[in-house]
């Protein structure tokens, strides 16, 4: 068991991607996964995230490697999805379309709502491409060192995964964020404990013995508490769907002209993709933000400018990579949609973390390989569905909301046909739901119940190593390290940066 | 720290989620308390029961955990506090108009009919021997929740429950092997 080479990987991918092509059902697999990921993209209400919750149950019958192609289909599909409605009706199908929203649309109304797409396809096919170059090229390197990691290592990777998410992804209080992580660890506690097999908050309930299983938990958080959301929504008025008048957009020079922003926007999108819990959402602003500051005409944007679109596409669809880069390496989501594909290699029998691609070293190449083909299914199956897209787009969400819910429903009874597990779901949907009203952020929590289990057992693992000595989970340079980065995480929460620290001192100093 | 009323820019959102903020930190303080009490009471118990420390005892992340719970509820309720937040909200005659406001009733309406489709119509009703089919258990569901909210013609959501209730035990069960209930 051991790790491949860069030379190994690399010529392992190259045959993956031959051998996509020699495997029928593989092309057939793709091409309808991307069509339902863009589907579910373009459907405000549904998310990638969903999308990939929804696969991991239908696809755990499949064969792992099918598993793949069809998850990873659905979440390429799903993530440039969201751009069409974003340029078309103003509203983004998914999170990480929303910047798309502020120049796509303008454009659609100017009448170059096909030379919008157009872009946002394009972009969303080069920011995919770019990630997965990423992903081959960085998860190696991410795995060996992550082999250099003991116990406190991996108890402050945990820690510090919740930290920063929490600090991310709550737009209120970050406070509120790390409250969810943490319940989020203390969900993941539940059952028999890995150390000693103890019982821990089942309350005497056979049922929570194996713990609150993770995949019904997402449709939980993220399916439920969305019909209730359309259901209560008033119906609000039908926007209409421009036409396209102008002439068709010429593409190369808008790229050549751009070349070296894509490629900050692409490392953009990888690197926040790879924080955990952030994922696609923070990336496009980020790069959408970058854009506008950048621009030659910056003051133009938000009335239709092309790399308006292109930022934010390029960037979303480069976070897919870089969400699954921790995710392989470390078994650390850096999305949600990376949560469900965690998810999925868990009902799978994959055991999550850096032993992974030690254990399964074929598994980086493969999935850049899929990666790969997805970008190019991505821009075919992007062109043959606008049509029908603006079709789908009339129908009411009220419509589609309780179809999809009985799916996801079915769909968690499915997972392990277990009638309890409906029971913890419509629980934590209500739990979801008051998270909701109360802006507690939905993601940390998924994060902490992935990341629970490893907190707990190497926090306990390293103690009990050094016979009870809290010291010993700062006294390796990269534990201390990664123990400072997590205080510094809290501190700049609270105002404590250097800068601050130092303008307060600066007075005193000069009387 | 800042003044105990709200800013002059009367921001109506804010106050109410200063005001949820106090609840919730509240609540979760008697949680994490709670939660800390119960790891150490587990802890001492698999003490006595195998040769283990304190610190590897099962009940201690819990401990550790509920303490970090304690400190960020103390925080909330302080800066939910001293940023205008209050509990007269709770009072009925305040509550009740902004139940009202908020659509309480049709959230309510949603869990319960999630409930009866999830936890008492799915295989056999609860404390009896009478099974609803599942075909019939998705399409009551679909029926009632789409007529209560009046998402299209009543002909439309007939089709629509039908449709769906087929496509998902023809998915589910004959494609994917699911047995269902």
């Amino acid at each position: 068991m051991s790790a491949l080479s860069l030379a190994d990987n690399f010529s392992m991918f190259l045959q993956f991607c031959v051998t996509f092509w020699l495997t029928p059902m593989n092309i057939i697999y793709m091409f309808f996964a991307m069509i339902i990921g863009i589907i579910f993209g373009v459907l405000p209400g549904l998310s990638a995230t969903i999308a990939i919750a929804l696969f991991a149950s239908i696809t755990y019958a499949m064969q792992f490697e099918t598993a793949l192609v069809v998850l990873l289909g659905v979440y390429i599909g799903a993530i440039y999805g969201g751009s069409v409605s974003a340029i078309l009706i103003n509203i983004p199908g998914t999170g990480s379309a929303a910047a798309t929203c502020l120049d796509g649309h303008p454009l659609a109304l100017k009448g170059e709502a096909k030379n919008a797409n157009t872009l946002a396809r394009s972009a969303s096919v080069i920011g995919t491409f770019f990630g997965l170059i990423m992903f081959v090229f960085f998860t190696p390197i991410i795995t060996r060192l992550a082999l250099l990691f003991t116990s406190p290592e991996f108890f402050w990777l945990a820690l510090f995964g919740i930290l920063i998410c929490g600090s991310v992804s709550n737009s209120d209080v970050s406070v509120k964020g790390w409250i969810s992580g943490l319940l989020g660890i203390v969900a993941a506690l539940v059952g028999l404990d890995d150390i000693q097999g103890w019982s821990r908050l089942t309350f005497g309930n056979p049922n929570l013995l194996t713990g609150i299983p993770f995949v019904p938990m997402t449709i939980a958080l993220y399916g439920i508490p969305q019909v209730v959301r359309v259901m209560k929504a008033s119906a609000g008025a039908t926007v209409a769907i421009p036409e396209s008048k102008k002439k068709r957009l010429r593409l190369m020079p808008i790229i050549k002209r751009n070349l070296l922003n894509i490629l900050k926007w692409g490392l953009m999108g990888v690197g926040i993709g790879a924080v955990p819990g952030v994922g696609e959402n923070i990336a496009a602003w980020v790069a959408y933000d970058d854009a506008k500051k950048h621009h030659p005409d910056g003051k133009d944007f938000g009335t239709g400018v092309y790399e308006g679109v292109m930022a934010p596409e390029t960037a979303n669809n480069a976070a897919i990579g870089g969400a699954i880069i921790p995710l392989v390496s470390l078994g650390i989501p850096g999305s949600p949609p990376a949560a469900m594909l965690l998810g999925a290699f868990m009902m799978h029998g994959m055991k999550v973390g850096p032993l992974l691609s030690m254990e399964s070293p074929e598994l980086i190449p493969h999935i850049g390989a899929i990666l790969l083909w997805g970008t190019v299914f991505l821009y075919i199956c992007g062109i043959l569905i606008m049509k029908p897209m603006t079709s789908i787009l009339k129908v009411s969400q009220k419509v589609l909301m309780p179809v999809v819910t009985v799916f996801c429903i079915v769909g968690v009874y499915a997972y392990n046909n277990n009638s309890f597990h409906l029971v913890l779901v419509f629980v934590f949907s209500i739990v979801a739901y008051l998270f909701d009203k109360m802006k507690f952020s939905s993601a940390s929590f998924i994060l902490g119940l992935i990341l629970g289990n490893m907190a707990d057992s190497y926090f306990r693992r390293a103690l009990f190593i050094s016979d009870g000595n809290v010291f010993s989970l700062i006294n390796r340079p990269i534990s201390l390290f990664m123990f400072l980065t997590c205080v510094w995480t809290i501190a700049k929460q609270f105002g404590f940066s250097p800068k601050n620290i130092l303008n307060k001192i600066k007075p005193r100093t000069k009387n | 720290m800042s003044k105990r009323t709200p800013s002059n820019s009367v921001d109506i959102n804010y106050q109410q989620d200063r005001e949820r903020d106090l609840l919730c930190g509240i609540l979760l303080l008697i949680g994490s308390i709670a939660l800390g009490v119960y790891g150490h009471v587990i802890s001492m118990a698999a003490i006595r029961l195998m040769d283990i420390n304190y610190y590897t005892a099962p009940g201690f992340f819990l401990v550790v955990l509920s303490i970090g719970l304690v400190a960020m509820s103390i925080y909330l309720i302080v800066h939910a506090y001293t940023h205008g937040g209050t509990l007269t909200w709770l009072l009925p005659k305040n509550l009740i108009p902004r139940l009202k406001i908020g659509g309480a009733g049709a959230t309510i309406l949603v869990f319960f009919y999630l409930y009866m489709y999830m936890v008492v119509l799915w295989g056999n009703i609860p404390y009896t021997q009478i099974r609803i089919p599942f075909w019939l258990n998705t399409m009551l569901f679909m029926l009632v929740l789409m007529f209560t909210f009046k998402v299209a013609r009543p002909r439309n959501i007939i089709l629509i429950s039908v449709l769906t209730s087929v496509s998902v035990h023809f998915v589910f069960k004959q494609l994917i092997g699911v047995a269902l209930p």
